[in-house]
């Protein structure tokens, strides 16, 4: 609950949260727009390179069990 | 000759990796996070170059970078499968085109937003630089259509190597598109015959988010050559059980 005569909790987070950020001029957008496409075309690679170098090592470990069972 | 058979070795190679890949990923995120920090924080804008767009920068040229060292390393990586018959060059090749399209879609489309408010444009279809890249990112999904439409190990081998040596020709077509042809882009700023043209202020946070870029790169292509590596046992394995089944 906020205190009387206080701005709203979720003010004071926005508001620290926009002091943090850069102030950027008028083509503020295209600017966090290539920042977010590098987040996500790069952060995606990092996510699906790890999982599938996962899947792999389960699938060889796997066929480990499978050769040891065998033999 | 014999060193590069004796680093070619699956066995050393991930040995290597195992410490390597990490090393690099965290350098890597360090280096581009303080590219970050230093391009939307703490460079001065530059109005001569459009005020704070300029930011752009920071992501789009190490992307730019980017896709073409990683299509060149794919060319020298088929060239050494196709003489040499390294299977770790193979390796190398394919694990290196999904991330090159990556890399130059990012540049594609960090190029795109920045040059709607710069040119007023998204896109020029006549513009030899935008082309030349686009056509370096369809380079890299035709080599893995192609790759994926083989179907043994070694035709995939074959005729993405053929493919990639060939395409290599696109890499200089695209440095000097600005020279030669008309192009909205901008010349070189950095690699030029005369040295940077760019003021030390930009020029040392660009060169490490390259450098933080690259080292990334680095470790995503050893993960995922380790991945391919893993794959490669498990169907050896695989056929070999069943033979003796």
């Amino acid at each position: 609950m906020d205190a009387p005569g206080r701005a709203p909790a979720r003010q004071i987070i926005g508001g620290r949260m926009m002091d943090f950020l850069p102030h950027l001029d008028k083509n503020a957008a295209y600017i966090w727009a290539c920042y977010g496409l590098g987040l996500v075309l790069i952060g995606g690679a990092v996510i699906g390179v790890m999982l599938k170098a996962r899947a792999a090592k389960s699938a060889l470990e796997r066929m480990n069990v499978s050769d040891e069972d065998a033999s | 000759m014999g060193m590069l058979s004796s680093f070619a070795n699956p066995h050393r190679f991930l040995a290597l990796s195992n410490w390597l890949a990490p090393l690099f990923y965290a350098l890597g995120a360090a280096l581009i996070a303080w590219g970050l920090w230093q391009g939307l924080w703490m460079v001065p804008k530059d109005e001569y170059q459009g005020g704070d767009i300029m930011r752009v920068m920071f992501i789009h040229v190490p992307a730019a970078w980017l896709a073409m060292a990683s299509y060149s390393a794919m060319a020298v990586a088929s060239f050494i499968w196709f003489v040499w018959r390294h299977e770790l060059a193979d390796i190398a090749a394919k694990a290196i085109a999904p991330l090159g399209a990556t890399w130059t879609a990012l540049c594609l489309a960090t190029g795109s937003v920045w040059g709607k408010p710069t040119w007023g444009t998204w896109w020029q279809w006549d513009d030899a630089r935008m082309m030349s890249v686009l056509f370096l990112l369809f380079l890299f999904l035709g080599y893995m259509a192609l790759r994926a439409a083989m179907d043994s190990r070694q035709k995939a081998a074959r005729a993405g190597a053929i493919l990639a040596m060939v395409g290599g020709l696109n890499v200089p077509l695209i440095k000097f598109s600005v020279d030669m042809f008309t192009s909205l882009h901008q010349d070189s700023s950095v690699i030029t015959s005369e040295g940077p043209k760019m003021a030390a202020v930009y020029l040392w946070p660009l060169l490490m988010s390259g450098l933080g870029h690259s080292l990334l790169f680095g470790a995503l292509v050893m993960t995922l050559m380790r991945a391919e590596i893993w794959t490669r046992r498990a169907a050896r394995q695989r056929a070999r059980l069943l033979a003796g089944a």
